[in-house]
């Protein structure tokens, strides 16, 4: 598996790269000014490929999902860089490219369902336009396929809950219906930001266990934005770690938990990590700053102990994206690894 | 050790929605928890833990059982009595933001419970005792909530219970809230008090993970009963009840690390 999931990523080419995010800037635009959010972000998904992007609030995780969508705030805009969807720019693409691509081509779950449910509908009437919307089929056609994928997603008797309204449904059902919802159209790409963070974890459990099947089924590519480390070791291939608007580091979802080499993913870990009964917990001193705030040298620089002068300067990312690290002292240097 | 909580056979019924049926969100919850125990009560949500510390706390009446600190019994005991109870157990909610008037100072913010009892020259100074006691800048006490970060309001809420120097602090979801880099230190503070103050800790918290590395005690709770109670450690390693079976199965868990 492991032998087949590298081959696969290096074998990764043009054709097969589901989204492509190259050398991302997304910015605050106010008149003549701006000031960058997120910077130099480049990492791919490819086909049938669950990608797990991390970091805390404040690291522009989300914005980074949302310009994938084309789905920016109003004054928040892409100003460097490209973003591709199967090889299609997302952003220089019209509000009517991007319509006929969200929904078949892509897809996104939200930590809130009620962002993308609407209080006012039954959960059927708004399945079965966001079928319609896109594809020529019958009402009765679309209805039969949104009450199978209420059920493919665990929702019981979904033929009775077709009817019911959003509010009707506890949050871990309002979940599993906007996930039914992002998965009706069987997106290519589906971008999933913290969907399960305010779920219990047996729910949790069972809508990973979905996102497994459906990778499988539909060869599916996602992208899983969690701060829950262990939700990520379980789900994902290839893990990007955030830090204050850039990734500091990437690779192989059992390299970075084995063998961190940025200072915050192993504080990260540190953090996530429980242990014995009156062992101290693990915590990263100070916050992730805001943009306005950021160091010109290394943004970590000031929380990290191994910090000195040449971390002045700003680090590039050494390595790939299979294996890189924005660090000018990275951990395990010198040791074969 | 002397038992400082007592719970015997709570129970609160709602009426459900839907008309004449009977919700029973905790059923005959009984435990008691020791002078200077750290305790924790585990769950998902609408598992009733939430409910019986609000029962504690006497913002909650009990349809029957009853719930005592220090001996007083919190529901059936005079006025008198029970007007001494905020001065024995305290709490510390989930969201610091929502639970502070963000027009207020952190220093009428910390004083709010204790205000007639501080002299007005003195409120200043007694802020500053508190915010140094939870490890924040005395200077903090002109600040407002919107200043602080996620992890400094937490220390605040604290340090605002403990302005009453309770007996008991009752902590429900504390770091829930929180970045993942900042829970540890919140964590880490509320265990250091309770050594230093001789408190009693009640950790309500969906994290099993958490609270093996936090308490003494521990007891699971699922639709409104205790299925498990017990050591923290044994429970995570070989949990006996069904529920607490499937629950410790869906705990995601880091793979092993190599040594640093």
């Amino acid at each position: 598996m492991t032998e087949f999931s590298t081959a696969h990523a290096l074998l990764a080419g043009a054709e097969s790269r589901a989204l492509e995010i190259a050398g991302l800037e997304i910015s605050i635009v106010n008149g003549g000014t701006y000031r960058p959010l997120v910077t130099d972000v480049t990492m791919t998904v490819g086909d049938g490929e669950i990608v797990g992007l991390v970091g805390e609030s404040g690291s522009g995780k989300s914005l980074t999902a949302l310009a994938c969508m084309g789905l920016l705030p109003d004054g928040v805009r892409v100003t460097n860089g490209e973003i591709s969807l199967d090889g299609s720019s997302v952003v220089s693409a019209t509000e009517s490219d991007l319509r006929s691509m969200r929904g078949p081509r892509i897809g996104m779950i939200f930590q809130d369902p009620m962002t993308s449910l609407d209080p006012c509908f039954r959960i059927g009437r708004q399945m079965v336009e966001a079928i319609t919307e896109h594809e020529n089929v019958s009402k009765q056609a679309a209805r039969k396929r949104a009450v199978d994928f209420l059920g493919h997603v665990g929702v019981p008797d979904p033929a009775h809950r077709f009817d019911a309204f959003p509010h009707e449904l506890s949050g871990g059902l309002r979940q599993r219906v906007m996930i039914a919802t992002a998965l009706l159209l069987e997106p290519k790409v589906l971008i999933a930001d913290e969907p399960t963070t305010a779920l219990d974890v047996t729910t949790q459990a069972s809508i990973l266990r979905l996102v497994h099947r459906l990778r499988e089924e539909l060869d599916m590519s996602v992208l899983w934005i969690s701060h829950d480390l262990a939700v990520v070791a379980q789900l994902a291939d290839r893990v990007a770690v955030m830090y204050a608007g850039e990734i500091v580091e990437t690779g192989d979802t059992g390299q970075i938990f084995a063998r961190p080499r940025h200072h915050y993913t192993r504080g990260l870990l540190d953090c996530a990590s429980h242990g014995e009964r009156g062992v101290p917990f693990g915590y990263i001193d100070g916050v992730v700053p805001e943009p306005a705030e950021w160091l010109h040298g290394c943004r970590f620089a000031n929380r990290c102990a191994r910090a000195d002068s040449v971390c002045a300067e700003h680090p590039d990312v050494v390595g790939s994206e299979h294996r890189g690290v924005r660090c000018h002292h990275p951990l395990g240097e010198g040791r074969s690894a | 050790m002397s038992a400082i909580v007592e719970v015997r056979d709570l129970t609160k019924e709602f009426k459900s929605r839907a008309g004449s049926g009977v919700h029973v969100a905790v059923d005959k919850v009984s435990f008691t928890v020791d002078d200077g125990e750290s305790f924790g009560i585990v769950g998902e949500s609408g598992s009733g833990k939430t409910t019986v510390s609000r029962m504690l706390l006497g913002l909650v009446a009990p349809t029957s059982g009853n719930a005592s600190v220090c001996g007083i019994d919190v529901w059936n005991s005079s006025r008198a009595e029970r007007k001494q109870l905020p001065g024995l157990v305290q709490v510390v909610f989930q969201d610091p933001y929502s639970s502070m008037n963000p027009r207020m100072t952190i220093e009428r913010i910390l004083l709010e419970g204790v205000r007639a009892k501080v002299d007005r020259g003195d409120r200043l100074s007694e802020a500053e005792r508190l915010l140094e006691l939870v490890g924040l800048p005395g200077r903090y006490a002109s600040l407002h909530p919107y200043q602080l970060s996620g992890g400094q309001r937490q220390r605040v809420a604290i340090a605002r219970a403990l302005a009453m120097d309770p007996r008991v602090l009752i902590a429900d979801e504390p770091v829930s809230a929180l970045d993942v880099s900042m829970r540890g230190q919140v964590l880490n503070l509320l265990a250091d008090l309770r050594v230093r103050l001789g408190l009693t800790v009640v950790l309500i918290s969906h994290d099993l993970g958490v609270v093996r590395q936090f308490c003494d005690r521990v007891v699971v709770m699922s639709q409104g009963q205790i299925v498990e109670r017990g050591d923290p450690t044994q429970i995570l390693t070989s949990p006996e009840h069904e529920y607490t079976q499937k629950l410790v199965a869906s705990i995601p868990r880091l793979p092993i690390q190599d040594g640093p």
